[in-house]
């Protein structure tokens, strides 16, 4: 079943005082299925944070359309619907923090949609319980770490029971073990409960679990695939300013050498198993 | 000569109730002509550290010596001319109309001869591999790869001998930071600029530097040569760090193959170790 669909999307940034415009999603069609994990790869300025937006309306397609459900984007009335389907987690905390406590920031969501306090709480602590931050709940948000900050904003998209998370290169500001965190938490929020996760990341290891990885180049999908089929075009990747897994190069630069190794490899054991294999036969 | 910093102890908020102690009796040696890692944890105090190279933060006690000059005692405007410090995401600091303008900013009041002020900031958008053509741009409207480097760029026209950087590649796509490294090197090699540089990247410390500098709550926790440094990985592991990936693997195809060498940490050299496994194992 599918929960966000786009068809010849595009959108362009107009700059009223230069008369310019440039086209920032250029005729996306796109499917994203209920409880997919899917990574979103493409350089700087190749579109990704617009196609983002796109998806919950915080920005409205010039062409084409974005369905959430069965509600179009650019329907007005169904906003509240959307946002309450599509969170986003963007690249800076500090940005989407706004209370003085964690909980209240964890509440903001719950009741700006008008709901009963005994259900806010009962949200609130369910959200942070599994974040694992129910402890921290009544620090100032200010005081904690990069990856606890951005737990809180995640424990505050939780609240709104969401059907699908957005994470705009959400790890890109912390240290490896708040991106190991947050990594860990994403993963158990797809497939435990089911959330469908959308990853913006430059970061190549963070992909390599995913269903899916779509590529954006110039605003267009320049290519949809499994790790294992996306991470094999080495020189493909690489011309579109990309780079593959550590793993996955170290076994392109021995088949450069004329030793056969398998070409997909993406993990650290699938490596290991690899020369295992290779071993028995010479 | 280069950086020498001796017992610095430095706490914020000193004297209220929300004091908070972020170095600890730090003491090192950066010479002159080094490439220096500097990992740790976040909140470790690796920034409250670089921010005294430049004296943007003055010590509690001890002391920091520039080419033998004590930061206290140095005149600023010529530390800073010294020592270039780009912060994290510093395109977040641009903010003239123009390229040329903002890259000129820092020596715009030195140098009056727009014709030289012009030249100087040619060369310096060039170090960092952009054309002439960008200067008439306004920095808006670049790209994320761009405004980076424009930014280092108004650093280097300062021509500092110690170039120190906090995490310069957060952010930027695969490319963008190949790029940047590229340039560094660059600067290392051939303009002989000691290289300070802080990153949460395993990987791209091995593949850069010369010698690590691990802290962790805020003091040297280790220090020394990239193999010293992540042969210690137990320790590493302690405070929440790691070795390189292809470090990771190796030792898990050790496991394996015993006559492996796993003191490996880059790319190249893991590579040139399997091809001697299979080669060994062919003969």
């Amino acid at each position: 079943m599918d929960i966000i669909k786009t068809g010849e999307l595009s959108f362009t940034y107009k700059n009223e005082e230069e008369n310019s415009l440039s086209r920032a999603v250029d005729e996306v069609t796109l499917t994203i299925n209920k409880g997919e994990f899917v990574s979103v790869l493409g350089r700087n300025g190749s579109g990704k944070s617009t196609l983002a937006k796109l998806f919950n309306a915080l920005l409205l397609p010039d062409e084409g359309f974005v369905y959430v459900y069965s509600y179009d984007t650019s329907d007005k009335t169904c906003l509240w619907e959307i946002r309450k389907t599509v969170g986003m987690v963007f690249q800076n905390p500090d940005n989407q923090i706004i209370g003085t406590t964690v909980e209240e920031d964890v509440a903001f969501g719950p009741e700006n949609m008008g709901m009963e306090s005994a259900l806010i709480r009962q949200r609130v602590d369910d959200s942070l319980r599994v974040v694992g931050l129910s402890e921290h709940s009544k620090k100032e948000p200010h005081m904690l770490s990069g990856g606890q900050k951005q737990r809180t904003a995640i424990a505050g998209i939780l609240a709104i029971m969401p059907d699908v998370i957005v994470l705009d290169e959400a790890t890109s500001m912390l240290d490896p073990a708040g991106r190991k965190e947050i990594m860990r938490i994403v993963k158990k929020l797809n497939k435990e409960e089911g959330i469908t996760i959308i990853n913006i990341t430059h970061i190549m290891d963070e992909t390599v679990d995913s269903d899916r990885i779509v590529i954006l180049d110039k605003g267009r999908i320049k290519c949809v695939g499994t790790p294992r089929e996306v991470f094999k075009n080495v020189e493909e990747i690489r011309k579109m300013g990309l780079d593959v897994p550590q793993i996955t190069d170290l076994f392109y630069e021995l088949r450069k050498e004329g030793i056969c190794v398998r070409e997909d490899v993406l993990t650290p054991e699938e490596g290991i198993s690899c020369i295992r294999e290779m071993l028995k036969w010479v | 000569m280069g950086i020498e910093v001796k017992n610095l102890s430095y706490t914020y908020l000193r004297g209220t109730p929300f004091e908070r102690n972020a170095l600890n009796d730090v003491s090192l040696d950066i010479n002159d002509g080094e490439f220096t890692g500097i990992i740790g944890h976040t909140g470790c105090g690796k920034t409250t550290l670089i921010q005294h190279f430049n004296a943007l933060l003055k010590p509690n006690s001890g002391s920091v010596l520039i080419d033998g000059q004590d930061i206290a005692d140095t005149d600023l405007k010529k530390l800073r001319h010294k020592v270039g410090l780009v912060f994290q995401y510093p395109e977040h600091q641009l903010f003239e109309e123009t390229v040329l303008k903002d890259v000129a900013f820092g020596i715009r009041k030195k140098d009056h001869d727009p014709e030289l002020v012009r030249e100087k900031v040619i060369d310096a958008v060039k170090k960092v591999g952009l054309d002439e053509a960008i200067l008439t741009k306004s920095v808006f409207d670049l790209s994320g790869g761009q405004k980076r480097r424009v930014a280092i760029a108004g650093v280097l026209i300062m021509e500092p001998s110690i170039l120190v950087l906090d995490e310069p590649a957060a952010g930027l796509d695969p490319s963008g930071r190949d790029s940047l490294y590229h340039i560094l090197t660059d600067l290392h090699e051939k303009s002989r600029i000691t290289i300070v540089f802080v990153s949460h990247s395993m990987e791209d410390i091995a593949l850069l530097c010369d010698r690590v500098i691990v802290m962790n709550k805020g003091g040297i926790y280790m220090s020394g040569s990239v193999e010293e440094i992540f042969r210690r990985s137990l320790e590493l592991n302690e405070i929440g760090l790691d070795v390189p990936g292809i470090t990771t693997f190796m030792k898990m195809l050790k496991k394996e193959h015993p006559q492996v060498d796993d003191d490996v940490y880059r790319l190249k050299d893991a590579k040139r170790e399997i091809i001697k496994l299979f080669r060994g194992e062919r003969c």
